[in-house]
């Protein structure tokens, strides 16, 4: 239903959407976007950038207490500069902006319908965007319908089907089934544990995208043994992550060679560290650490504890008698955001995907040490001053070939200092109707619809 | 011993004792005896699983992962790779302990609670009796899921809440039986002569209440086993790697169909504990009962 600026494509490279092109100042403070002409809302509201702006101004003002203020806080100001074009001002340089104007969030939604409803919620359930699609109804729970919209402007990229009604259904099998049965043309995620369900099926194909998520194990680098680097280094060493994937993920996995995944901009191959308990048990024996007993918690879906107590049974290999914490989704949240000194987390398994596609928000709230719960997600509690330069370096400027080579230092220097047990890049499986084509499962785990076309 | 056995019977035939007596009438119920087979069986594979099982039942081989049943693993292996007859042998040594301890603390609970209530009753009485009601109000499982959010997941806090949640069912059938036995005469005879109360409810009540309680108790040991695969089936009982049935049962799951096995092994050895507990219990309950007798 809605379009940025930019956007990304099923493989997850930035295109231009509803501006043409764009231009960034050297030192990543302003951004000129330079917008398409011709575009209307499903609403008939020309767009134009009077629109963008107030859809900007309305992000960044905090008392609108929209979700992703954050995101977009660090744009001090838009200005108009003519119809057509809108430049942004941010409050420090960040390099990073064009990949969060991609972000989902940064959809641009037309100003006549958001003013019209001037509480929010009312907006929130009528939405009203420039997308092929226009929204027609929407039951919460049940379902969600959308339609083709007429006055599309990119009529090559317009809707192929007349409209689209989005179940949400939480039980795997079911969804499986409803795909099965024709019920369904397509539907997102189909678990490791369930794929082979649908291979084989001549009514059915799997439609398989390499994720950008990287999936890892946070060690406490604040507390002991995982303050000693030779620890850490030893349990990457003591992990069978091949075997893993092979089983627990169905094979829909590859090794993680650096803490991004290769679809992340800004990422680079780096290492992985090969599956070898006998230096595994060297580095432990250098590091005088023998017969630990630790917690690994992980959140309780079947694939998270199925990983989970591979890693119990790979890490007792090495001495290390690990207790797995399976916890249910709020429960292990309030857990983990507890501040440092109240924080009893030890090793966590997680994964994360940057929404914005860009190395910086892969790297940044996972590891610097501004990002320490309750800030954000640095699970490892990690403080290197070297790695946070580098990211650092990498939102001053917006030439992409200096910022692409911070962050190549930045992964480089993770995958040496080892703060998470480095596991896979996964591969998101949804299940499409072999009557259908066109629709994926975006790199990010949003079903990417709007192309799909029946054949 | 024929020959003096021969020439005793006539002259005094020597009463036989309710518990022999009982013993009998148990051997001759075909269902009671294959209940008890059950048990039996469970219990030596139990007791026996160290000793015969092929591999042990926690290391994993990620790399034999969901194998169907073949000669090398009788009962297929899990996604991790284990072997399903190790955990499953295991796991009976897990419900066993589960079953009997929880039984039994119920079973201590509430006969103290059933005695004291229909002993002395008036307020003791009503007071015990409405508590019992107040917790019967409960379905078990979800009190036995809020004691657990209490206490904390874990194979003991498990027996704990299967003990808990079997007292009120002991208190009423306790209670029930000490209410009649304690208007028949040798308790007033015990009485009369000045025994004390708590010497009457230990050697005249408790002795005489003690085959509905052994009846029940094996019972309970088949719920309790139940209850506790139920709360290892939603995580909050045995923690992994434990080899517990209902936590086997629940990794099984997500591959009904793909890989039946996993899920089908430990169904089936919750299925036979039940059977076998509740089949000797209704068999013990028909053979201790005096009003089966004529």
């Amino acid at each position: 239903m809605f379009e940025g600026l930019v956007g990304f494509n099923e493989k997850m490279e930035m295109q231009p959407m509803l501006a043409e092109r764009w231009e960034a100042s050297p030192d990543a403070t302003t951004f000129t976007f330079y917008l398409r002409k011709g575009v209307k809302f499903h609403d008939g509201t020309p767009f134009n950038a009077e629109a963008v702006k107030y859809n900007f101004d309305r992000v960044t003002n905090p008392d609108n207490k929209l979700k992703r203020y954050s995101l977009y806080r660090i744009i001090a100001k838009t200005e108009v500069v003519d119809e057509y074009t809108v430049k942004f001002t941010t409050s420090e340089p960040f390099g990073a902006m064009l990949a969060t104007f991609a972000h989902p969030a940064g959809g641009i939604v037309s100003p006549a319908a958001a003013k019209q409803g001037a509480d929010a919620p009312a907006f929130g359930k009528k939405p009203v965007g420039t997308g092929p699609y226009k929204f027609v109804e929407w039951v919460p729970g049940d379902h969600l319908t959308v339609e083709k919209f007429a006055d599309y402007w990119n009529p090559a990229q317009g809707a192929k089907v007349d409209r689209f009604i989005i179940k949400p259904v939480p039980e795997a099998g079911t969804r499986i089934n409803m795909l099965l049965a024709g019920d369904a043309h397509f539907i997102n995620t189909v678990p490791y544990a369930q794929v082979k369900q649908l291979q084989g099926n001549p009514n059915v194909a799997i439609a398989a995208n390499e994720a950008i998520y990287t999936f890892w194990v946070a060690m406490n680098t604040q507390k002991e043994p995982f303050k000693d680097k030779r620890v850490r280094q030893a349990l990457n060493y003591a992990i069978d992550k091949q075997a893993i994937i092979d089983s627990v993920l169905a094979g829909y996995g590859k090794l993680a060679d650096s803490p991004l995944a290769p679809r992340v901009w800004g990422y680079k191959s780096v290492k992985t560290y090969p599956y070898d308990l006998q230096k595994a048990k060297e580095l432990l024996a250098q590091a005088g650490v023998s017969n630990v007993k630790t917690t690994l918690w992980s959140s309780d879906s079947t694939e998270a504890k199925q990983v989970a107590v591979a890693l119990q049974g790979q890490l007792k290999e090495v001495g290390f008698d690990v207790e797995v914490m399976a916890m249910e989704a709020a429960t292990l949240s309030a857990e983990r955001f507890k501040k440092p000194e109240e924080n009893k987390s030890m090793m966590n398994y997680a994964g994360w995907s940057p929404s914005t596609g860009d190395a910086d928000w892969g790297l940044r709230p996972l590891l610097s040490k501004e990002s320490w719960p309750p800030t954000s997600f640095n699970l490892a509690f990690w403080d290197n001053p070297e790695f946070d330069a580098q990211i650092k370096a990498g939102l001053q400027t917006a030439d992409p070939e200096k910022r692409k080579a911070a962050y190549a230092k930045a992964q480089e220097i993770v995958m040496e200092e080892a703060p998470w047990i480095f596991l896979w890049v996964n591969t998101l499986l949804g299940g499409i109707s072999t009557k259908c084509d066109g629709m994926v499962i975006q790199p990010d785990g949003i079903a990417y619809l709007r192309t799909g076309y029946f054949k | 011993m024929a020959i003096s056995e021969a020439v005793e019977t006539p002259i005094a035939a020597r009463p036989r004792s309710l518990w022999r007596d009982a013993w009998t009438r148990l051997l001759r119920n075909r269902a009671a005896i294959f209940g008890g087979i059950i048990v039996l069986l469970i219990i030596a594979g139990g007791l026996a699983a160290p000793f015969i099982t092929p591999y042990d039942p926690i290391k994993q081989n990620l790399r034999a992962s969901l194998q169907p049943p073949s000669p090398t693993h009788l009962l297929g292996t899990d996604v991790h790779g284990r072997d399903i007859f190790s955990r499953i042998l295991y796991g009976a040594a897990i419900s066993l302990r589960i079953g009997f301890l929880g039984a039994l603390l119920g079973g201590a609970i509430g006969v103290v609670l059933g005695l004291v209530s229909g002993f002395y009753g008036g307020a003791v009485d009503m007071i015990i009796m409405r508590l019992v009601d107040i917790q019967l109000a409960f379905p078990g499982l979800l009190l036995a899921i809020a004691i657990i959010a209490v206490i904390g997941p874990g194979l003991e806090n498990v027996i704990i809440a299967v003990g808990i949640f079997s007292v009120p069912t002991f208190t009423r059938v306790v209670r029930g039986s000490v209410l009649s036995v304690k208007q028949q005469d040798f308790v007033t005879a015990a009485r009369t002569v000045g025994a004390p109360n708590h010497r009457i409810m230990r050697l005249h009540l408790f002795p005489n209440i003690l085959a509905p309680v052994l009846v029940l108790l094996t019972m309970r040991i088949a719920t309790a086993i139940l209850t506790a695969a139920s709360l290892s089936f939603l995580g909050l009982g045995a923690q992994p790697p434990t080899p517990e049935w209902g936590a086997m049962l629940s990794d099984g799951r997500d591959y009904l169909v793909l890989a039946p096995h996993v899920a089908t092994f430990p169904g089936l050895a919750i299925l036979l504990a039940v059977l076998g507990f509740n089949l000797l219990g209704d068999g013990l309950r028909d053979a201790l009962d005096p009003r089966m007798r004529i």
